[in-house]
């Protein structure tokens, strides 16, 4: 009887103890990520480089077409100047 | 004897649980505090940042694993949970109070100016490159860069939306740089102009802009940033709400109100909300350092940015520009305009620059909103 419950455990507890052993790995991986950070990495400039182009196109674009929407409202509010010019 | 030990055990008990890291965050609370009311520098924030900053690093006893906090941090936790985490609150509301504050007249006079303030952005484009290249993942060196939108709600507000692991340390850079703006920018002015180009005068028109172009104005602005730039139209509608409430001319207790109690109030809740992030383990860091630095560069590049399209305008025009505006594109609105405008006075005393500045500095508060917006979505697009 004691040796069946022996033979029907021990795969559970070799089990238990690969998930253990995969948890520690896991946060040991996790715990050298965050000590070994790189402070130094120029291969970074490929992702950031596109955005800054793209970003600062996008201002000036953006800052263009209110410029312009500006200029509309003030040219469309001009003529009452004029009318009040003339009274 | 041993009645007397555990009276003492009982009272002072909690010093077992001081550590040397929050006593470095008491001193920097404390230089937060005499930084507000000695040097008077952005007093409605940093004095409860530093007040904050000493309160979170009390030595409370360590709550449990999944245990809420309670007492005073369980508090600030809340008021971080409410106003910034969860839905960006307090920034945002913030930004009506901001809105209220600002007259565009002196942009919608001239709307060239505008190309100053998106000049001026530069530094949040070039640090973004540069926080990359110091090993910082994309998100959190977007969100160090927007350090130099020198706007603080857009700064949380980028920083949040990006889940940024650094929130606190760039909420801090933030507002601490804004502050330092008098400090920072003159040298930066002086190194990037002559003596001549300082002198240039500019004559102001004061032309009037009627009432329909100043309602109109924050309507099209957030139909416009809102179409361009999804991200960012929480920050430009609550911020042209502010100004549409302003310029109305029907809600006139309204916009005080916003002006000045809604703002402080929420200035108040904000600067406490921020302490929260300033507990010792997280913050004293070498990262914490390196963000500092950096925001510090996107200041100085942000200056330099808004100098050069000046000088470079100045090649194609006739009426020449003072480039000493162009550094108010900044956004830290309004220190940055009284910098340009006291330098302006200090080469000469007939000088007066301030409407340009202002008129600069105004947008420069736009163009860092749709910056932070531009950033939010092609950052959010690189990491899909």
């Amino acid at each position: 009887m004691e040796t069946t419950i022996i033979e029907t455990t021990a795969p559970v507890a070799e089990e238990i103890v690969l998930i253990a052993e995969d948890a520690v790995a896991e946060v040991e991986a996790t715990e050298t990520v965050e000590t070994t950070r790189d402070y130094w990495t120029p291969e970074g400039l490929k992702e950031s480089a596109p955005i800054m182009g793209k970003g600062m196109l996008g201002i000036f674009i953006v800052m263009g077409i209110v410029i312009a929407c500006v200029s509309i409202l003030n040219n469309a509010s001009g003529p009452k100047k004029k009318k009040e010019k003339k009274q | 004897m041993e009645f007397i030990t555990g009276i003492m055990t009982d009272i002072f008990g909690n010093l077992t649980f001081i550590d040397y890291k929050q006593v470095i965050m008491w001193i920097i609370g404390g230089l937060l505090i005499f930084l507000a009311i000695k040097k008077e520098m952005e007093p409605t924030l940093l004095l409860p940042m530093g007040f904050g900053a000493i309160l979170v690093n009390l030595p409370i006893p360590p709550v449990a694993e999944g245990e809420a906090a309670s007492g005073v941090r369980g508090v600030i936790d809340f008021l971080f949970e409410i106003g910034i985490d969860s839905h960006e609150l307090f920034p945002l509301i913030l930004f009506i109070g901001i809105g209220a504050m600002i007259d565009f007249e002196p942009v919608l006079t001239n709307p060239k100016l505008m190309i100053f303030g998106a000049a001026a952005q530069f530094g949040i484009f070039f640090t973004l490159c540069l926080s990359s290249v110091f090993g910082f993942e994309l998100k959190d060196a977007a969100s160090i860069a927007i350090i130099g939108a020198a706007d603080g709600p857009t700064s949380i507000f980028v920083a949040n939306m990006l889940n940024s692991n650094y929130t606190a340390a760039i909420m801090v850079a933030a507002y601490s740089y804004m502050a330092l703006v008098p400090i920072v920018q003159p040298p930066i002015i002086k190194l990037c102009t002559t003596k001549k180009e300082r002198l240039i005068r500019m004559n102001y028109t004061g032309k009037k802009v009627s009432k329909l172009t100043k309602i109109l104005f924050p309507i099209v602005v957030t139909i416009i940033v809102g179409m361009v730039a999804p991200d960012a139209t929480a920050l430009i509608g609550f911020l042209m709400f502010g100004n549409l409430i302003r310029e109305c001319g029907v809600l006139n207790s309204l916009s005080e109100t916003a002006q000045n109690v809604l703002a402080n109030l929420i200035t108040i809740f904000l600067g406490f909300t921020i302490a929260s992030k300033m507990v010792a383990e997280d913050f004293l860091k070498l990262d914490t350092i390196l963000i500092m630095i950096l925001g510090l560069v996107t200041f100085i590049v942000d200056t330099f940015g808004g100098i050069m399209i000046a000088k470079f305008m100045n090649l194609f025009t006739k009426n020449k520009i003072n480039p000493m505006i162009g550094a108010a594109g900044i956004s830290a609105f309004p220190m940055s305009a009284r910098v340009v405008h006291k330098m302006g006075l200090a080469e000469d005393n007939q000088n007066f620059l301030l409407m340009h500045s202002i008129g600069v500095n105004v947008s420069g508060q736009v163009a860092s909103v749709i910056a932070g917006g531009l950033i939010l979505t092609l950052v959010g697009n690189a990491l899909i």
